[in-house]
């Protein structure tokens, strides 16, 4: 018996886990007291992970910030617009094509595989977007992203979920496709749909770059392009209105003060949603990679 | 629609896949409805923009549009190619995307595995459960958190730095460190997050093979090394051919954040550089040109991942 061979192995595990966690915890914290902190303590350094000054300003003044509560309730929409359209066109799409005897399904796929490997790039994509007049419209921000990955994933899914005697043994009982797709098919296709459904919602709430080049009017910003301005552009005092008599530096302090609530506000509705579908979330991950 | 019939006595071959087609479709119908939405939108927003890239061999005016502009063959690439800023743009393309590789590929699969021999419960959910969440952090939002941290007066790393007597240093402006700013936060939020696929192949390693691991001796090191690195190689193996195809569309959103006028020589990519010219400065023609070279180039280091990775799996373990 090796007794002790892994006690030096361990020690290395442990001292590299407690350095990582260290490196990923201290921005945490930092963010989180900040939040909480008075903005003279976060501008003097004296706050470092424990709130100083404790105090709620900085939430506050978010909200006479011009546009922020509408543009989180615009990212509100946009996320809960891209699930509802991106979600029924991944399920239709992806069920033909697990069946063996839809004829078409090579075409398809072979239509859906090139567009992996090469694209238009960005500036006819935007020409596209002028030309069919989706300009400044949501739209533009939701239709293009149906997923052709998605489509694949949700595919050998139900590849391997829905045996054809099953859909055959429906068939023979006069069960149709469509029928037999919206009672067995989508009902078990609820692992998946959670692990693509929040890639897709994280996706559409942490983005920016295309309501930056598709939107023009700053009623429709979402979320991230407001908060761009907010943080970090150098005339984010501008569009407080309140603040259009006080001295530059009081301005700063202010900016400061809320800053790290606007982090906090506009981050962690997803980490909490995070937490409560972890369990489903890792489910369907196993389950998506026992197959490709 | 050809009639099934007329084509019958033309070509003997075709006929009979029309017609099975047909009653394909006659039979099943839904099927082909419930393709048609995804397939429809497909067409629209990747096809249309892939034939748009022949404005790339035009000098593209929007009145002419794609019929009425004039062609120039190869006009935009070599106009790209003889800028001053060519050379710079490819070679930070290419060294980001490399370097961005080989930190955030490799890195996940090493704490996958070094997290995966903590058999303390608690701590093991922990330590996942924290790597994971920098994750849901946006990039707008991280490049604030960098801008502060990395601030040569304010910063708390500078600070850091200083508890070391190393004198503060100009992150955010400095060229030279632009790369390993990019890459190691990316590091940051991605890390957890990405052993996300790992961990679940390695919690599906079967049993049998540990007890076997235990009756030979082998120690946790050996079970790490012999065991449950080789479970993972046709996941890596996967997930490495589709991060080299895409490899060259580097995170547009966070580089072009985290730009400044001074770093500007090691942060302008091709992605940033196309918006630049061919959004912004409307200069369509161009733009297509230099994101037609990405896309080709993206291509062939695909087609070569692929066969490299074919090559490699046949000679080696698995």
């Amino acid at each position: 018996m090796r007794f002790n061979s892994d006690v030096p192995f361990n020690a290395v595990v442990w001292t590299l886990m407690v350095v990582i966690m260290l490196l990923w915890l201290i921005p945490l914290l930092y963010v989180f007291s900040a939040a909480f902190s008075s903005a003279d303590a976060i501008l003097s350094g004296d706050m470092l992970f424990i709130p100083r000054g404790w105090n709620i300003e900085g939430f506050k003044l978010i909200f006479q910030y011009d546009g922020f509560g509408r543009s989180y309730l615009n990212t509100i929409l946009y996320c809960m617009l891209t699930l509802a359209v991106s979600m029924p066109l991944t399920l239709c799409a992806a069920y033909p094509l697990s069946r063996g005897d839809f004829m078409a399904k090579k075409f398809i796929m072979v239509v859906y595989t090139i567009t992996l490997f090469f694209g238009g790039g960005l500036v006819p994509t935007y020409l596209l977007i002028r030309n069919l007049h989706l300009y400044n419209s949501v739209l533009a921000l939701v239709l293009p992203g149906v997923s052709v990955w998605n489509i694949i994933i949700v595919r050998s899914y139900f590849n391997t979920r829905i045996p054809k005697e099953l859909q055959e043994a429906a068939n023979i009982d006069g069960c149709g496709d469509f029928a037999f797709f919206l009672r067995i098919a989508v009902p078990l296709s609820s692992p998946i749909l959670i692990v693509i459904g929040l890639y897709a919602l994280v996706g559409q709430w942490n983005s920016y770059f295309g309501a930056m080049i598709f939107l023009d009017d700053r009623a429709k910003y979402p979320l991230q392009l407001l908060l761009r301005e907010l943080l970090l552009s150098s005339d984010a005092a501008a569009h407080v209105n309140s603040w259009a008599g006080i001295n530059p530096a009081d301005q700063l302090t202010a900016l400061m003060a809320m800053k790290y609530g606007t982090i906090i506000i506009s981050a962690v509705p997803l980490i909490l949603l995070y937490a409560f579908i972890q369990k489903y979330f890792i489910r369907g991950v196993m389950v998506g990679s026992l197959k490709g | 629609m050809s009639h099934p019939v007329a084509n019958t006595v033309v070509t003997p071959a075709k006929p009979n896949y029309f017609k099975r087609l047909l009653s394909n479709m006659r039979r099943r119908p839904a099927l082909y409805l419930m393709s048609l939405p995804a397939f429809v939108l497909i067409i629209i927003f990747s096809y249309v923009p892939m034939a748009g890239v022949l404005m790339a061999f035009q000098d593209y005016s929007v009145e002419g549009g794609l019929f009425g502009s004039a062609w120039i063959g190869f006009e935009n690439f070599k106009l790209f190619f003889n800028s001053y800023y060519a050379k710079n743009v490819i070679l930070n393309t290419f060294l980001i995307s490399l370097y961005s590789l080989g930190v955030g590929f490799l890195m996940p699969i090493i704490f996958s595995l070094l997290v995966n021999t903590i058999k303390v419960k608690w701590a093991g959910k922990f330590i996942k459960t924290v790597s994971y969440i920098p994750y849901f952090i946006s990039t707008v939002i991280m490049v604030s958190l960098i801008t502060d941290f990395f601030n040569v007066h304010t910063g708390i790393v500078n600070k850091a730095l200083g508890l070391f007597n190393i004198p503060p240093k100009d992150f955010l402006n400095e060229a030279n460190v632009f790369y390993s700013l990019f890459v190691w936060t990316d590091l940051w939020q991605a890390m957890g997050w990405s052993s996300i696929i790992y961990l679940s192949v390695l919690g599906g390693v079967p049993q049998d093979l540990y007890d076997a691991a235990k009756l030979d001796g082998a120690n946790k090191m050996k079970v790490l090394r012999f065991i449950e690195l080789p479970q993972l190689y046709p996941t890596v193996s996967v997930l490495l051919v589709l991060a080299l195809g895409s490899l060259l569309s580097v995170g547009f959103e966070k580089i072009f954040l985290l730009q400044t006028p001074l770093n500007s020589g090691r942060s302008e990519v091709i992605s940033t550089y196309v918006y630049k010219l061919g959004v912004l400065a409307q200069d369509y023609g161009f733009g297509t040109a230099v994101g037609l070279f990405n896309s080709v180039v993206s291509f062939v280091l695909l087609v070569l991942a692929n066969l490299l990775v074919r090559r490699i799996s046949d000679y080696s373990l698995w």
